[in-house]
């Protein structure tokens, strides 16, 4: 795949009635592991607000990056998905020396005051820190991570299929679920087991890999932080 | 990160656990706290009759050591000895030991203990010595056993066979050289598992910020770093979880694997 800044989709800043809500989906261009995680962002369902998929080459921020798209965060209300590398205080895009092994910080403690109304790091370690200073720091935002390294099951198929169906789905419930958090917590909890059964035992005939699949969804599911402030 | 971790897996067994069986309380007591301080649960029972009720409601093979007095005075008509070989099926996969504080035994008596494997103790001041001894080689018993058990889930395929592992059960507290053991066993299963995929070379294991084939995952997993005893940890979690002992507040024991 061709390395691109930035590719937007469905989504005109300009266009008259425009909504107020902008679904910001980032999946940076680093390696092999970020290729997969962009693969599930591309074409992503309707979830009620037009929606622009970044993908990052350069070191940049998440101030910067909505400045470049003419987004203003004071009237707009931004729901951030990132699919990329985490760690405990930040979400990255490549660094000054491109892809490979440098990270620079997309999104970290200093952009959390004025952050995205809703924020879904989907990476490691994302929850570990962002997560408690959503916590501390906001009011009326929610903030779905991972508290420590999670795994994926990096094939097409049935396993794309369930990963997206796991990403959307938390993501449409941090949009729509009650204000309180147990409700989001269930809802995302249930996107999990449901994907537990769907590799059940039995259907291992079907699914090759299907006790790794397990494995890791039971990791992701504990530990997964679902934080509405 | 590929550099051996700093922290090893933790995996760990029950206690071995031992039945005692004496009319004298005092003695009795002494064996337990003795016993329980090595890092055993220690059942204790005054005659053969109640040790038989203990060994109905715990199991036929929940003890891995059973220690019997030889002369139950008024309490019992049963002798240890005939207590041990006629419920020797019960036994099966323990340690047994007799031990006789006033009496010696007949020579055919004697023979016929050493036939059926069961130790013979007359109480001296040695006696606790030779009891750490059978205890040690209870604990080593035990662990060949989990070994074995163990090794049998791995062929032909982990998932299919994991019902193998209904016999263990994952506690904390054990000797270590037993945890260890077990943990080395556990490395194989992975290991053996990871290498029975077909496509071996395949980017397939996506984890923290690194990709792996199965083929690296066992190199990982082989060499212990903290990428592979944390796949060990997950596998080991999914076994519990699929047996319904999963340790998962959100999701609830054994879910939706059943």
């Amino acid at each position: 795949m061709a390395k691109q800044e930035m590719a937007t989709t469905k989504y005109r800043l300009e266009e008259p009635g425009v909504e107020r809500r902008v679904i910001l989906l980032v999946a940076p261009v680093h390696d092999a592991l970020t290729e997969y995680t962009a693969e599930l962002l591309a074409d992503p369902p309707d979830l009620g607000a037009p929606n622009v998929l970044c993908r990052p080459v350069h070191p940049v921020t998440y101030d910067e990056q909505l400045s470049r798209l003419s987004i203003d965060p004071a009237a707009t209300e931004v729901c951030l998905i990132f699919c990329g590398h985490g760690r405990a205080g930040s979400l990255d895009v490549p660094g000054a020396s491109g892809g490979g092994g440098a990270l620079s910080p997309f999104f970290d403690y200093r952009h959390v005051p004025a952050g995205p109304k809703f924020l879904l790091a989907f990476c490691s370690n994302s929850g570990a820190w962002l997560g408690g200073a959503y916590e501390r720091n906001t009011r009326g935002r929610t903030f779905v991570g991972f508290d420590g390294e999670i795994g994926f099951v990096a094939a097409g198929g049935a396993y794309a299929y369930t990963w997206r169906k796991i990403l959307f789905g938390i993501a449409a419930a941090m949009l729509s679920a009650a204000d309180d958090n147990f409700a989001l917590e269930k809802s995302v909890v249930g996107l999990y087991r449901d994907a537990l059964s769907m590799f059940s035992p039995e259907n291992d005939p079907k699914h090759r890999w299907g006790l790794a699949m397990r494995m890791y969804l039971r990791q992701q599911m504990k530990a997964v932080s679902c934080i509405r402030t | 990160m590929r550099g051996r971790a700093s922290e090893a897996i933790t995996v760990s067994l029950p206690n071995p656990r031992i039945l005692l069986v004496d009319d004298d309380i005092s003695f009795l007591r002494g064996l337990r706290d003795y016993f329980s301080a090595s890092g055993y649960d220690v059942d204790t029972a005054r005659t053969p009759e109640e040790a038989l009720q203990l060994i109905q409601e715990a199991g036929t093979r929940s003890y891995q050591l059973v220690i019997t007095d030889l002369d139950f005075g008024d309490l019992s008509q049963i002798e240890g000895d005939q207590f041990l070989l006629q419920n020797l099926s019960l036994f099966r996969g323990a340690l047994t030991a007799v031990i006789s504080g006033t009496s010696d035994l007949t020579v055919d008596r004697r023979l016929r203990l050493e036939e059926a494997e069961i130790h013979f103790l007359q109480k001296s001041p040695e006696t606790a010595g030779k009891l750490e001894e059978i205890a040690e080689e209870a604990k080593q018993r035990r662990a060949t056993d989990i070994a074995a058990i163990l090794a049998e889930v791995v062929t032909p395929r982990v998932e299919e066979r994991i019902g193998g592992l209904l016999s263990i059960e994952i506690m904390p507290l054990a000797a270590p050289s037993v945890a260890s053991r077990y943990a080395d066993v556990l490395k194989g299963v992975v290991i053996d598992w990871l290498k029975a995929r077909e496509d071996l070379d395949a980017p397939i294991f996506m984890y923290g910020t690194q990709v792996y084939s199965a083929n690296e995952l066992a190199e990982e997993v082989r060499r212990e770093t903290k990428v592979g005893l944390a796949h060990v940890a997950l596998l080991l979690d999914e076994f519990q979880s699929f047996l319904g002992k999963g340790q998962d507040g959100k999701a609830g024991n054994g879910d939706d694997e059943v």
